[in-house]
């Protein structure tokens, strides 16, 4: 049972759904914001406006090294959902005169699919993928879909509910092979997996701050100029980010993203290799309860999430009995909704096993004793749940 | 932070629910009454030792959100003393206004009075209520 604050005894283990601000990047972006600060307009030509647009290019150096990208080819947006929105509609929409059909999978986030339903209603022609190959999109069954008049492909590379991994590489292989543009929604995945533009023969690729230790609000869509990648802007009112992403840039969050990403690369094998080890303990310490069921296999997911039901649970009540734990529940991600999630649904579960679903995401904070009380916690609400419950739905 | 906001009655009897279990078989006096399901979102199974037309003691065993449990604990203490038709008077609606229960649950609530239905049924059927 939980209050509306959360308090300092609260175990964190929600962080795939955002992260708390790294100390030296709030110090970096404070450093953007006073009257002694580099809080100039960027696009100024005086000298504090060249200050700030330092800080601008330097944090575009920053993200595109975590990319092996050219900083040329990081455009800054609001964060992941616009740099979606800009992909898939300036993307499909600059290209209508190849085709109108175009491609994604029914288990994407939804700031991928409602761009794409958006663009069904003006008239494309949208394959919806449903993942076949434990829980993915395999090149095989891409193939499958393409068409002569096929222009994009949009796959995530860590989805954000299960963690399941897409073969990138793989996708952007087949794709580049076709002529067909790849985007790909690396929200998850960004300073937690490698990543390689050029070997993973990635079009556009989508980033969020908020998601490594850096601030809300801000993030950015790769565009690759090698081969040239050509989009259609969604607003207008500025010359700004070559014209794709109008309105002053936000010096500090954007200095704030471009440290993030940089302390991401220089920790990732490190965390990650952590990350793995806790939960495989989480793993183990919940297969021990009984009657719970890892959803998407292990093997094929990131290292920080693991999303597990619990039979004979019902899904809110476990989540009510855990008091001072933070994670994310099997409903769908609109806070207080008892819908299903689409993404388990589309994984073969039914609306039962979907909603007693926990998603646990780990991070930099997240500690072996931790892992032990969540897991004591659970096994003692899930036993206790299991008792009230009346022989016939068991 | 979890969960939308619950009432303080709510967070009471779900982390100690009144009544929670069920009488062992061969107890005299014992009715019951179930509704519900899974596919619902709320199994319910009530329980009644009777001693003639009074409740002596209510049990209950629940599978649904926290209202549900809730709703089922605070409808066992309730009726602890109670007579037969006294408690054929409560209402679903007295559950939600006591537990301050969000529009969405009240199927789940109607769930509740109907097992307390059917348990009172079986107390009729078993002739403990002369009408």
């Amino acid at each position: 049972m939980t209050d509306s604050s959360a308090t300092a005894k609260t175990i964190y283990l929600d962080y795939a759904a955002t992260t708390p601000v790294d100390s030296a990047v709030v110090k970096v972006m404070v450093e953007c914001l006073g009257e002694d600060g580099d809080f100039a307009n960027p696009s100024s030509v005086h000298a504090p406006g060249v200050a700030a647009r330092v800080r601008v290019e330097n944090a575009r150096e920053q993200v595109a090294g975590l990319l092996g990208a050219r900083s040329g080819e990081i455009i800054f947006t609001s964060g992941a959902t616009e740099a979606d929105n800009l992909a898939i509609r300036g993307a499909g929409l600059f290209q209508v005169h190849k085709g109108r059909h175009i491609i994604t999978s029914k288990s994407e986030h939804r700031a991928v699919l409602d761009p794409f339903k958006s663009l069904e209603k003006e008239g494309f022609e949208v394959t919806w993928l449903v993942p076949e190959d434990h829980g993915r999109v395999s090149a095989e069954q891409l193939q499958a879909a393409l068409r002569p008049d096929t222009t994009l492909v949009s796959l995530m590379h860590v989805n954000n509910e299960t963690g399941l991994v897409h073969d990138i590489a793989a996708l952007g292989q087949l794709c580049r092979s076709h002529g067909v543009l790849f985007h790909v929604d690396a929200a998850q995945s960004a300073g937690k997996l490698p990543i390689d533009v050029r070997a993973m023969q990635i079009d556009m690729m989508s980033f969020s701050a908020h998601k490594i230790y850096g601030p809300k609000g801000i993030g950015a869509l790769f565009v690759s100029r090698e081969p040239r990648c050509n989009l259609y802007p969604v607003s207008y009112g500025g010359g700004q980010e070559q014209g794709l992403r109008p309105g002053t840039l936000a010096t500090h969050q954007i200095a704030g993203m471009g440290l993030a990403f940089e302390l991401a690369a220089g920790r990732m094998q490190a965390d990650q290799q952590r990350l793995h080890e806790l939960r495989e303990v989480l793993w183990s310490g919940l297969q021990a309860i009984g009657g719970v069921t890892a959803n998407g296999e292990l093997e094929y997911s990131a290292p920080n999430i693991l999303n597990v039901s619990f039979q004979g649970v019902e899904g809110e009540s476990l989540l009510f009995g855990l008091d001072g734990i933070a994670v994310s529940s099997g409903s769908a991600c609109a806070s207080g909704s008892r819908e299903p999630s689409y993404v388990l649904r589309s994984l073969g579960l039914d609306d039962q096993a979907a909603q007693s679903s926990l998603r646990f995401s780990l991070g930099r904070s997240t500690s072996r004793d931790d892992i032990d009380v969540v897991v004591s916690m659970l096994s003692a609400q899930v036993r206790r749940l299991r008792a009230l419950a009346p022989d016939w739905v068991k | 932070m979890n969960a939308p906001a619950y009432a303080q009655l709510v967070r009471q009897h779900f982390s100690r629910p009144v009544g929670a279990g069920c009488f062992e078989p061969g107890v005299p006096g014992v009715v019951q009454g179930c509704a519900g399901s899974r596919e619902q979102g709320l199994a319910v199974q009530f329980q009644c030792r009777l001693d003639g037309e009074k409740i002596l003691e209510a049990r209950f065993l629940a599978w649904g959100c926290p209202h549900s449990i809730a709703g089922a604990s605070w409808l066992a203490e309730r009726l602890a003393g109670m007579g037969l038709v006294e408690a054929a008077r409560i209402t679903g609606n007295e559950v939600s206004a006591a537990l301050d229960v969000p529009a969405d649950k009240l199927g789940s609530i109607l769930i509740l009075e109907d097992a307390l239905g059917a348990c009172l049924e079986n107390a009729r059927q078993r002739h403990y209520l002369n009408e």
